[in-house]
């Protein structure tokens, strides 16, 4: 008996020891040579385990046996339990971010997209197999990140897959070779979207992620046009006055973004636009483009304007005013010719959100939370700080047009006032409130939109023309516009609304916003002592004192 | 309680009265400070000009540096704890006094939680080691609060986890120097799997000719052998952790393996009694 127990162990490590160098050498975990010896090995091994506990009971009196064997038996049923509660514990899918930032956390907008999904979407994460430590975070955080996404809809299909093993299927999406640090393709179809990790930011960006996820899953990109020949914000200037920032954040949420110079011969609105902008003039409306914007509006169509504050453009004698006169005749809404201003901060104006309703003595309607009004579309929801330098009231004219609906989206704090005299406050830098000027809390945005009689196909509805007046354009310039994250989500929001994509409008994940360490080399090469010498011979120090207290003392 | 208490002091001052715990605490302030020293100035190097290392723009630190750092703290327990963890039981029996012990009206619980205590008094020196590595960066940059308790609580998990592993194998093995090495071994091999599982395909398929029962057989062992080499590695489950983002499993693995290796060196201690 004691020859066969030693055979059959002897077997089992000879079976599992050949079963494992053949896998090493074949690479292949269902090859013949390595399924049947690792298969004899565990067989082999079954039998010399129970042939030892033969030999115990055999041996062994009956009452060490039965405590051996209750031993054995409360700590399977020990590890049974806790495998129990572990599985639980993973099956029970939350998790708590307690970053400051929320930065685990998913934001509003990929939650909400995901939610709205209701096709399959591919992605597929063409990693490289190297032990590149960029690679590597690039890779578990995707995954990590994608796990999260996955959680929120049955319609994502990740796949991890290695460009150099699976060349077919980089190919199939039309690639050829991918990102250092690791490429996700984001598929639908023939749409597609690709994102090369090569920012090799420790984590995978949401924003981009979800503007891709935006671009993938519309089936049409809104054209919004910027009309020009008014002086107006340059969507191509780069500078901290220009304005490709806000281009470029609209091309990545999906939509076609263009300039639009009217012929002035020949003035008319492309059938395609979705969406007018008029950022920042600096002179007049052109007489030639009032009728065309017209046509425009009465044909459903959708403005944008944010015009500075104290601008009334230069006029040509015998002539009118006629940009402001139109959106007032329009929609109703005029924009002031004063500026905002406060004797705490000036033309500065930090638009806050809170908890609970905002009222002041002039307006105890309460459907103001804080700086923004929580029952419009554009601003439902919205809890971030905006920041504007200067702006102008904008505000609904006493006779409201015909079929016009109106809201203000955003109005100062009360102690703002609207100031109609800028000579002085350009003089000075001061100001104090006179009974000529706007009392606060003011209004410097507003929406409104106008019936018309178009009726979109044959669905019998009508569609409405719209319109978000902004007294302001600094906001949505690229110095701002670049750095602050809640400026981004109101002008995405307002241009969701404006194209009726509201399932688009929600918060945007935050940017990292990381600072520089700036070391000199002494501190460098302090540090450097003190984190190893340093505390290694504190360390030494302490052993000698106890070795000599110790010595001293016995 | 106080038996447990005077079982931990015992064993506390043993370690701090011999070389011993000079020399562990000694080896992880060097390991450790190696690893802090060459993150943290690379990581301000990179916050400088993060252009030239490849980056668009500051990578967070919390990400980048902190709790990479702190995981790695824990894994240098896996390899430092077999020195605090392979005299508790194994050289009582070693010198003989171990049935001294016994002998004592000490209950098996006061021996065994006494002894833990005082390797996790241990870890607690240890963690002030990491400590103070955090406090050099705390005075230049601010650091999130929460990455920093997690980031600690992590580590101690880590170690409670480690240490109790390495009490149940020194209450199996007969010397100090066996149970070291066993403990050693097999923090090796989990964290080498911890590496391997990174790597493995989430499902390799099985030769179409075998029987459809049979693959679905072979593709179900793998799966079961593909999560077992991603989940058993005690560093699997602290990266989360330590940057702040809380998973209940997380919390849940550490606390049962701790729970479980306790619960093994309690029956082992008691079999002493019925195999005598």
């Amino acid at each position: 008996m004691t020859w066969i127990r030693r055979i059959t162990g002897i077997a089992a490590l000879v079976g599992i020891a050949a079963g494992i160098n053949f896998l090493a050498v074949q690479e292949d975990l269902f090859a013949q040579v390595v399924v049947v010896p690792f298969l004899a090995g565990v067989a082999a091994g079954v039998a010399w385990v129970a042939l030892v506990l033969t030999n115990i009971a055999r041996t062994a009196s009956q009452q060490r046996t039965l405590y051996g064997l209750n031993t054995v038996i409360a700590s399977v049923v020990f590890l049974a339990i806790c495998i129990t509660l572990y599985a639980f514990a993973r099956q029970w899918d939350v998790y708590a971010d307690l970053t400051q930032e929320g930065r685990r956390d998913l934001s509003p907008i990929t939650v909400q997209v995901l939610q709205n999904m209701d096709r399959d979407i591919d992605v597929l994460c063409f990693f490289l197999a190297t032990d590149d430590r960029l690679v590597d975070m690039g890779r578990s955080n995707t995954r990590r990140f994608l796990d999260r996404l996955e959680a929120h809809t049955d319609h994502l299909n990740v796949e991890f897959l290695d460009p150099q093993v699976d060349r077919a299927r980089l190919q199939g999406v039309g690639l050829q070779q991918v990102a250092t640090q690791g490429t996700i393709v984001i598929r639908r179809g023939n749409r597609q979207r690709v994102l090369n990790l090569d920012s090799a930011n420790a984590r995978m960006p949401e924003r981009d992620f979800t503007n891709a996820l935006i671009n993938v899953i519309r089936d049409r990109r809104p054209k919004v046009y910027f009309l020009t020949g008014m002086d107006e914000r340059d969507i191509m200037d780069q500078g901290d006055r220009g304005a490709s920032a806000l281009r470029v954040m609209l091309e990545g949420e999906g939509y076609d973004v263009e300039q639009l110079e009217l012929d002035l011969m020949a003035p008319e609105i492309p059938d395609d636009a979705e969406v007018v902008v008029i950022n920042g003039p600096r002179r007049d409306l052109n007489a030639r483009y009032v009728e065309p914007l017209r046509d425009y509006v009465d044909q459903g169509g959708r403005v944008l304007v944010m015009m500075d504050p104290w601008q009334r453009p230069p006029i040509a004698m015998g002539q009118e005013e006629r940009l402001r006169p139109w959106l007032a005749d329009q929609f109703g809404i005029q924009l002031g010719e004063g500026l905002i201003f406060s004797q705490e901060t000036q033309t500065q104006i930090l638009l806050s959100h809170d908890s609970t309703p905002f009222t002041t003595e002039h307006d105890a309607a309460g459907q103001f939370m804080g700086c923004y009004n929580y029952e419009h579309d554009i601003t439902r929801g919205f809890n971030q700080q905006m920041i504007f330098v200067l702006a102008r009231p904008t505000y609904p004219t006493p006779q409201r047009p015909e079929r016009v609906t109106r809201s203000e989206l955003i109005r100062t704090p009360p102690n703002f006032w609207g100031e109609k005299d800028v000579s002085l406050v350009l003089e000075t830098g001061q100001a104090t409130m006179g009974s000529e000027d706007l009392e606060g809390p003011v209004s410097l945005a507003m929406a409104a939109t106008r019936q018309t009689d178009i009726e979109i196909g044959d669905t019998g509805q009508t569609r409405d023309a719209r319109a978000v007046v902004i007294g302001s354009t600094e906001f949505a310039a690229n110095a701002m516009l670049r750095e602050i994250t809640s400026h981004q989500n109101f002008i995405l929001n307002t241009m969701a609304w404006l194209t009726e994509s509201e399932e688009l409008i929600a918060m945007r994940p935050a940017a990292s916003r990381a600072e520089a360490i700036i070391l000199t080399s002494e501190q460098e090469q302090f540090i450097a002592w003190l984190a190893t010498l340093g505390l290694l011979q504190i360390c030494v120090a302490a052993g000698v004192v106890t070795y000599l207290v110790r010595r001293k003392y016995q | 309680m106080r038996s447990t208490w005077a079982v931990c002091k015992r064993e506390f001052i043993s370690y701090f009265t011999t070389p011993v715990g000079f020399v562990i605490v000694g080896v992880y302030a060097l390991l450790s400070g190696l690893y802090f020293t060459g993150s943290f100035i690379i990581y301000c190097r990179i916050t400088q000009n993060p252009s030239t290392y490849g980056y668009d723009a500051i990578p967070e630190m919390e990400e980048w540096m902190l709790s990479p750092f702190l995981v790695l703290c824990g894994q240098l327990l896996m390899f430092i704890g077999p020195l605090v963890t392979m005299r508790l039981l194994s050289e009582e029996r070693n010198k003989g006094t171990m049935e001294l012990l016994l002998t004592h009206p000490l209950r098996d619980r006061e021996i065994i939680f006494g002894k833990y205590l005082a390797s996790l008094g241990t870890l607690f020196v240890l963690m002030l080691i990491v400590g103070f590595h955090l406090i050099i960066i705390g005075s230049f940059t601010p650091i999130e609060p929460v990455v920093l308790a997690f980031g600690l609580v992590t580590v101690f998990l880590m170690g409670a986890a480690f240490f109790s592993m390495g009490l149940f194998i020194s209450s199996l093995a007969n010397n100090q120097v066996t149970a070291g090495t066993m403990t050693f071994g097999i923090a090796l091999v989990s964290w080498i799997l911890g590496l391997m599982g990174q790597d493995l395909p989430e499902t390799i398929p099985a030769p179409d000719t075998w029987p459809a029962g049979l693959i679905r057989a072979a593709e179900m062992v793998y799966a079961i052998f593909r999560e077992l080499v991603v989940s058993l590695p005690l560093d699997a489950h602290a990266r989360d952790l330590a940057e702040g983002i809380i998973y209940p499993h997380d919390i849940a693995y550490y606390l049962l393996f701790t729970s479980f290796f306790l619960f093994l060196t309690f029956r082992t201690l008691e079999s002493r009694k019925w195999r005598a």
